[in-house]
């Protein structure tokens, strides 16, 4: 798995939460909840794209593995707005397995 | 910004046309090659252009990004959060811009190496863009950011290969250099091809955000009015409406608005053309199996530079 593909990964779930932001009610307090999470997974997604790292490790490849395994885990989920509680517990789960992954490759310095 | 950077494409795209020139000039007639060199010659030119069309858009895209999302929350807009957000700085982008205009000009050189006598002229052209490449090579050196590092990398590895093409070039020495750029570069060129390709998908994926986020919000913006009760007047539901509608299109001619599908072609073309090159006595199939990635190329440049133009021309009419 190279960097590239960490990244455009993080963009799909990007995608998939602005589908669900975009089919909600104005108002619904998840959505907030649902903002604020996507903020941050931005905020991720550039920081890996301004920096160059070394996929050829051992640790960032099982990074990546582990990164993989949660997003296949949740794939499809983010658009059941019929279950909004479902709905942030994956985005959130997704949020966090990116975080382990870029402190594991040394992303925030 | 990640990977080595655009800047090694000096060693793709020219030697491909090298690699034709080679070819033009010992083994068949001039003439034959005039379509083929003149296609590869364009799609580099469309590639190229599209490739800077994602670089320059880089850092407005991070700029647009965060203002529309201050606007979207209702919150205060700070300068010093846009400069955070801008993947280059202006001295980085204007030498990033300054080495692909280069690269033009060395594509164009080779073409007109190619396809024409005018070998006083070729000289003279050879000998200006080699004083260009110091010149930036210089400017090169003296960025400082950390993101930076890739690109001074490629540019301190490519730059002195262009500059002995074009010392040979300049010194009459045309096929020596021409053959060994032609037949030398197969690996390292499809390399940097793809490293111009990862940079290129960085944008890309930058912009798919961007332009998510902008579907998202164009959707809120009017369900809001559409559902906040009261009487809505319906030229405001009509005007709210537009701007869904136009955001849709601009994320339909985005997805196959991909620069790296060009370079994906550029690199089977380069193949195709390095094998060619490689072969001592070519038959008609080496030829006809050249002149098809070569069309190819141009097919899959021409795809991506339509919908280059057509995202460009969608954002700008959805301007206030």
């Amino acid at each position: 798995m190279t960097h590239l593909d960490v990244i455009r990964m993080v963009g799909n779930v990007l995608t998939e939460i602005d589908v669900t932001v975009g089919s909600l009610i104005p108002g619904d307090p998840d959505m907030v909840v649902l903002q604020d999470l996507r903020r941050l997974l931005d905020s991720r997604q550039l920081t890996l794209s301004r920096q160059v790292f070394d996929e050829n490790t051992a640790r960032f490849q099982e990074a990546a593995a582990r990164l993989r395994a949660v997003n296949a885990d949740i794939e499809g989920t983010i658009r059941r707005i019929d279950d909004m509680t479902a709905v942030i517990q994956n985005v959130t789960r997704f949020l966090d397995a990116v975080t382990s992954f870029m402190t594991t490759i040394g992303a925030f310095g | 910004m990640a990977g080595p950077g655009f800047f090694a494409a000096p060693r793709a795209w020219p030697s491909a046309i090298l690699a034709i020139a080679v070819l033009s000039s010992s083994c068949t007639g001039r003439s034959a090659y005039t379509a083929p060199v003149t296609k590869f010659r364009d799609a580099s030119a469309v590639v190229i252009e599209s490739t800077k069309a994602y670089l320059v858009a880089l850092n407005k895209t991070e700029r647009d990004h965060y203002i529309d999302d201050q606007v979207a929350g209702g919150a205060p807009i700070q300068l010093i959060k846009i400069e955070e957000v801008q993947v280059f700085g202006p001295q980085a982008i204007a030498a990033r811009m300054d080495a692909l205009d280069r690269l033009a000009d060395y594509t164009e050189l080779l073409y007109r190496l190619a396809t024409s006598d005018a070998s006083e002229s070729i000289k003279g052209k050879a000998a200006s863009l080699g004083t260009a490449l110091t010149n930036l090579s210089g400017r090169v050196n003296g960025l400082t950011g950390a993101d930076d590092a890739g690109f001074k990398r490629a540019v301190s590895s490519v730059f002195p290969v262009v500059a002995e093409v074009l010392q040979a070039i300049v010194e009459r020495r045309l096929e020596e250099g021409l053959r060994k750029a032609a037949t030398t570069g197969a690996a390292p060129v499809n390399t940097l091809i793809e490293a111009i390709k990862t940079d290129a998908e960085l944008a890309y994926e930058r912009k798919r955000n961007a332009l998510s986020k902008r579907r998202a919000d164009a959707a809120l913006a009017y369900n809001t009015v559409a559902t906040k009760g009261g009487r809505v007047e319906t030229a405001t539901l009509r005007r709210l409406a537009d701007v869904v509608s136009k955001t849709e299109d601009q994320w339909e001619a985005f997805q196959t608005a991909r620069p790296a599908s060009g370079l994906d072609a550029m690199q089977r073309a380069n193949l195709a053309l390095e094998k060619l090159a490689r072969t001592p006595h070519p038959q008609i199939a080496d030829f006809a199996s050249f002149a098809a990635a070569v069309e190819a190329f141009a097919a899959a440049a021409d795809r991506v530079g339509q919908a280059v133009r057509q995202l460009t021309d969608l954002q700008d009419r959805n301007r206030p």
